[in-house]
């Protein structure tokens, strides 16, 4: 992690130095991670691919005035969000849809069903078929887009609750309250598709990086 | 013993092992005696992993060389945009100096719109410059009448000036 955070505050450091190289170094390393992102909060569209590269042009505009206060992963992940929020905002205009993405869902802050199987797995035997697949697409689609964005960049990306507050701009609090509405609801979709899956012994997930 | 509705926000906690010592406590304790939110528990843990385990979307082949060509664009458009506006500044200065320059013809115009007019005897009056031609006229001829063999010409020249006063 450290190791990492160094690398890219020297690839910073160089582009700052108008080594733009430097710069296709940044590009090549996160070019993945920021489209994956992306394609979860608007879909594999044309779009994801324009907003992935509208991402990289604002940082590479912004990057001489980079402070490395926030890591640089971070930063991108800032950028892609506030880029997509605001796609998703023009297109749900466009569509003259009424439902205000800012609000949370009716029903988002209440309990979900709880009657669920008493079974734990081991999330690394897991190896989703189609059919789960497409579920959990449709799960993480049917998000506002505040919630899925926590979800990803927790779930899928793998950033620390601080840093998800740092790239969506919100406390740490509304961070946990958003992802655990997200995981309720994307529980409450995949509820009948994982109850047959087995489960080994208590397994912890904290994510490891 | 802390009741459903208080454990459940704190159950996503626990699933990423970020709950306090006393916030894990108190779930464990809740969870030992509550067979629901136990299972809501393991649906979460299973729901999180399947999550987890989504395969991520690689970026598609010639992304970089499509950025590249994009961010030259950028860059050739900030570069135009840069002397654009270095022109719109130039002529905002050059419209300032011809309009201070108009202000300034204004302003004269007006201060001599707005200057007093002559009296109506002033118009009646010689030129300044007629008048200090008869003062020196008027002194050489009382000098020449004064001492006229000095000056031949003085007896000619009183007769014409007091010709010209009648």
């Amino acid at each position: 992690m450290y190791a990492v955070a160094d690398a890219d505050a020297r690839l910073v450091l160089r582009c700052q130095s108008n080594d733009l190289a430097a710069f296709n170094d940044i590009v090549a390393r996160y070019q993945h991670r920021v489209y994956g992102y992306v394609c979860r909060m608007v879909g594999h569209t044309p779009e994801a691919e324009d907003l992935t590269q509208e991402t990289f042009v604002k940082a590479y505009q912004g990057i001489r005035t980079f402070q490395s206060r926030a890591s640089l992963n971070t930063w991108l992940y800032r950028i892609a969000t506030n880029l997509c929020i605001d796609y998703a905002r023009r297109a749900a205009r466009t569509r003259g849809m009424t439902e205000s993405l800012s609000a949370e869902r009716p029903g988002e802050e209440h309990e979900g069903d709880l009657e669920l199987p008493d079974v734990r797995f081991d999330p690394l035997t897991i190896t989703l078929n189609h059919e789960l697949q497409a579920h959990l697409n449709e799960a993480i689609e049917g998000l506002p887009q505040r919630l899925r964005a926590v979800l990803l960049l927790h779930d899928i990306e793998g950033l620390a609750y601080d840093e998800i507050a740092s790239a969506v701009g919100c406390p740490l609090g509304t961070v946990k309250s958003r992802l655990f509405h997200a995981r309720m609801a994307v529980r409450g979709r995949l509820a009948p598709y994982i109850a047959a899956i087995p489960s080994p012994a208590h397994a912890g997930l904290a994510v490891t990086r | 013993m802390m009741d459903c509705s208080r454990v459940h926000p704190l159950l996503s906690g626990h699933v990423d092992n970020a709950l306090s010592p006393r916030e894990a406590l108190e779930v464990e304790r809740h969870l030992g005696g509550c067979h629901a939110c136990a299972s809501l528990l393991n649906e979460l843990y299973k729901s999180v992993a399947v999550t987890r385990s989504a395969p991520r979307a690689l970026a598609p082949e010639g992304f970089m060389e499509a950025l590249a060509l994009r961010l030259e664009q950028e860059e050739a458009r900030s570069r135009q945009l840069s002397l654009a506006g270095l022109l719109v500044w130039l002529s905002s200065r050059r419209a300032m100096v011809w309009g201070a320059a108009a202000a300034a013809l204004a302003l004269v115009a007006l201060t001599l719109r707005s200057a007093p007019p002559p009296s109506p005897g002033a118009l009646d009056a010689p030129p300044p410059e007629v008048a200090s031609v008869r003062l020196v006229k008027e002194h050489h001829v009382a000098l020449s009448i004064a001492s006229p063999l000095e000056d031949l010409s003085a007896a000619n020249l009183s007769a014409h000036f007091h010709a010209d006063a009648q």
